[in-house]
């Protein structure tokens, strides 16, 4: 009886999930050679985010993201600006998922 | 007339046995699930993220808060030199890093060669 405890203690924590860690895909510069269309540069601030320097509420970014966007897998432009973390700029990253933007390259700059 | 038979002795033999059928099964689970990872070369706190996907085996470089850079025990541009053509990079950078070094880093990591970046992050 002892030895099916044991089994079935073993299986559960055989079946338990430890690690909850993921990886979110960076995109590089070099990436953005085959860039088409109009500029989609999206700079994240701590406390904003600016679509080709233009203030917008996260709700917006999507939104006004889709016009200049020429096809569904276009490449948009991520900035960090000032003191934004990267907690922040994984928060952006999400935030463009969400609303089907996948592949944005992180720049450097300014 | 009764005849009964002696008290039968503990069986230490038998209660011996499950014990370390147990202790075996247990050896071999963590055997078999104890993955080699290098403890933490520097102290990083993982950004959380609601979307991801599972770790892949890859080079990893760790990027503490202030900047350090570290992989495979080197420091710095020694352990940036540890990527080579085609290398696929995690990089476990410390949610509070600017990012603007996270930028800068991925560049280098392209300029280097890196065919792909991934950015290792906690589920949330």
């Amino acid at each position: 009886m002892v030895d099916v405890v044991f089994l079935l203690l073993v299986f559960f924590m055989l079946a338990a999930r430890f690690d909850t860690e993921l990886t979110v895909a960076l995109s590089q510069p070099g990436d953005a050679a085959d860039y088409e269309g109009p500029p989609r540069l999206v700079e994240v601030y701590s406390d904003r985010l600016e679509l080709n320097g233009i203030l917008l509420t996260p709700a917006q970014l999507s939104e006004a993201l889709r016009p200049l966007m020429p096809s569904e897998s276009a490449v948009v432009l991520m900035r960090p600006r000032g003191d934004a973390d990267v907690q922040r700029v994984v928060e952006t990253l999400n935030l463009l998922a969400r609303g089907g933007i996948a592949n944005v390259v992180l720049v450097e700059g300014g | 007339m009764f005849r009964f038979s002696p008290p039968r002795r503990a069986h230490m033999a038998e209660s011996v046995v499950p014990m370390i059928n147990v202790v075996f099964l247990l050896l071999i689970f963590f055997l078999m699930t104890a993955q080699l990872q290098a403890p933490a070369a520097v102290e990083v706190v993982l950004p959380e993220s609601e979307q991801g996907k599972e770790l892949p085996e890859a080079v990893e470089l760790f990027v503490s808060k202030s900047g350090e850079i570290v992989g495979g025990g080197l420091v710095g541009q020694a352990a940036l030199a540890l990527v080579t053509e085609g290398a696929e990079i995690t990089v476990r950078a410390d949610a509070r890093l600017p990012g603007t070094v996270l930028a800068k880093l991925v560049r280098d990591l392209g300029a280097r060669g890196a065919i792909s970046i991934k950015l290792a992050v906690v589920s949330r």
